[in-house]
């Protein structure tokens, strides 16, 4: 347990280094850190998307933000590795909002053929604290609430269809997830 | 921030919304700060359940997709100093130009013969704004050092109209030194001048001033600090 921490911080601190020299253009830094971050976010994007292809032309789309926004970020305010993985899932995310609009009769549940169909999040991967503190926050709520949250994070779904999934009225899912959201918050705020 | 405002900037870093509701909370994002700010810390809230999901290897050949797609015109809309460099200092000695076009890595074998001189490792900052500065159009700028030359290369800030950005460096426990003037809006090269190249090192912080155009009047910042960080080895 002593060592983890320490490898998070290197890997941490490494990171921000390589992220600096993308933002000043230098490609041997950007394929550094598609080497060094590139399973974490294809990882990402394929749960998301659900399928190996989509997730590739997503993933390429992600590194060229990268490449554009590396400017952008803030090494005081987010790790690295938050800053890349939020890209990757909003721009999984959009894909599979632009894949609705384009098939607006999608059946639901269809999206993901089922890469990996036992998320792992609270399973013991990162050392980080904050996401024992989310973890636990969702594990304080009720089941229902928590799963629909859960649901709507780690299939990147919308509203409609987690209550088309679930058979519950759109309004009735809203206010479920609102409630359970602003409930989440005051655990994560707490002592934040 | 009413409840219904953070459960809106949940519900938009969550990934919930879409349509009317999706594009308006994004316009939201962008014209309001502390909207932006609650959806920043949900972001980092939610962040860690995305990085545990399995890592996966994607395929072998998508390395050089992505790199070909970043050479594609447009990928980099910033005026990179990159190319611009190696434009105009095509016509100097292979030493020269690796320093320029690739100074923060060893370069690939290259056709020609390889600089007989190593390139030092450069330093880099992260000038991130001031607690209390903050101000719309300020925002973090990163900066590297290459020794050999003394070159400073900033990333590109804002300045305000009729003003002038000034960078200075100040080694620790030292006073302010000018070091030059900011283009606005692009990225900067300067070359600091040989006497206070001994700045240059670990541990100087690198900070940039709003100053009446053409720089400070006297010999320390006068307008507000807008980044400031310290240098450390690449």
């Amino acid at each position: 347990m002593t060592a983890a921490p320490s490898d998070a911080a290197a890997q941490r601190a490494e990171l921000v280094r390589v992220l600096l020299a993308v933002a000043m253009e230098d490609r041997d830094a950007f394929q550094r850190l598609y080497r060094l971050t590139s399973a974490k976010l294809y990882g990402i994007c394929l749960r998301i998307c659900g399928e190996r292809q989509a997730a590739e032309d997503v993933l390429q789309d992600v590194y060229v933000q990268v490449w554009r926004r590396a400017g952008g970020y803030e090494p005081g305010r987010a790790s690295p590795i938050t800053w890349l993985a939020t890209i990757a899932r909003h721009r999984a995310i959009d894909w599979r909002r632009r894949q609705h609009a384009t098939a607006s009769l999608a059946e639901p549940g269809s999206a993901a053929e089922p890469v990996d169909p036992a998320p792992r999040a609270e399973a013991a991967l990162l050392a980080e604290e904050e996401r024992a503190r989310i973890a636990d926050c969702l594990e304080a709520l009720e089941p229902r609430p928590r799963d629909a949250v859960r649901t709507a994070f780690y299939d990147g779904v919308t509203y409609a269809e987690l209550a088309a999934r679930d058979g519950t009225p759109l309004g009735t899912m809203k206010s479920l997830i609102r409630r359970a959201l602003l409930r989440l918050r005051e655990c994560l705020s707490d002592d934040a | 921030m009413t409840p219904d405002d953070q459960a809106l900037a949940a519900e938009l870093a969550l990934g919930v919304l879409d349509g009317a509701e999706l594009a308006a909370a994004r316009a939201r994002l962008a014209a309001d700060r502390a909207f932006a700010a609650e959806v920043a810390r949900w972001e980092e809230w939610l962040a860690p359940l995305a990085l545990a999901f399995p890592e996966t290897s994607p395929p072998a050949g998508l390395e050089a997709r992505v790199l070909a797609a970043i050479d594609v015109p447009g990928a980099a809309p910033r005026a990179g100093w990159r190319r611009r460099g190696a434009l105009a200092l095509a016509g100097l000695a292979a030493a020269v130009l690796a320093l320029v076009v690739g100074p923060l890595r060893a370069p690939p074998p290259p056709p020609v013969p390889a600089p007989t001189r190593p390139a030092a490792a450069p330093l880099l900052a992260a000038l991130v704004v001031p607690a209390g500065a903050e101000a719309p159009g300020r925002a973090p700028l990163a900066a590297a050092v290459d020794r050999p030359s003394g070159e400073v290369r900033i990333a590109a800030a804002t300045v305000p109209r009729g003003r002038s950005a000034e960078l200075w460096a100040i080694a620790e426990g030292g006073a302010p030194v000018a070091l030059g003037l900011l283009d606005g809006g692009r990225p900067t090269r300067l070359v600091v001048a040989q006497a206070q190249r001994v700045l240059l090192r670990a541990g100087t912080t690198l900070a940039v001033s709003i100053e009446p155009p053409g720089g400070s009047p006297g010999a320390a910042p006068t307008g507000p600090v807008v980044a400031a960080g310290a240098l450390s080895e690449g």
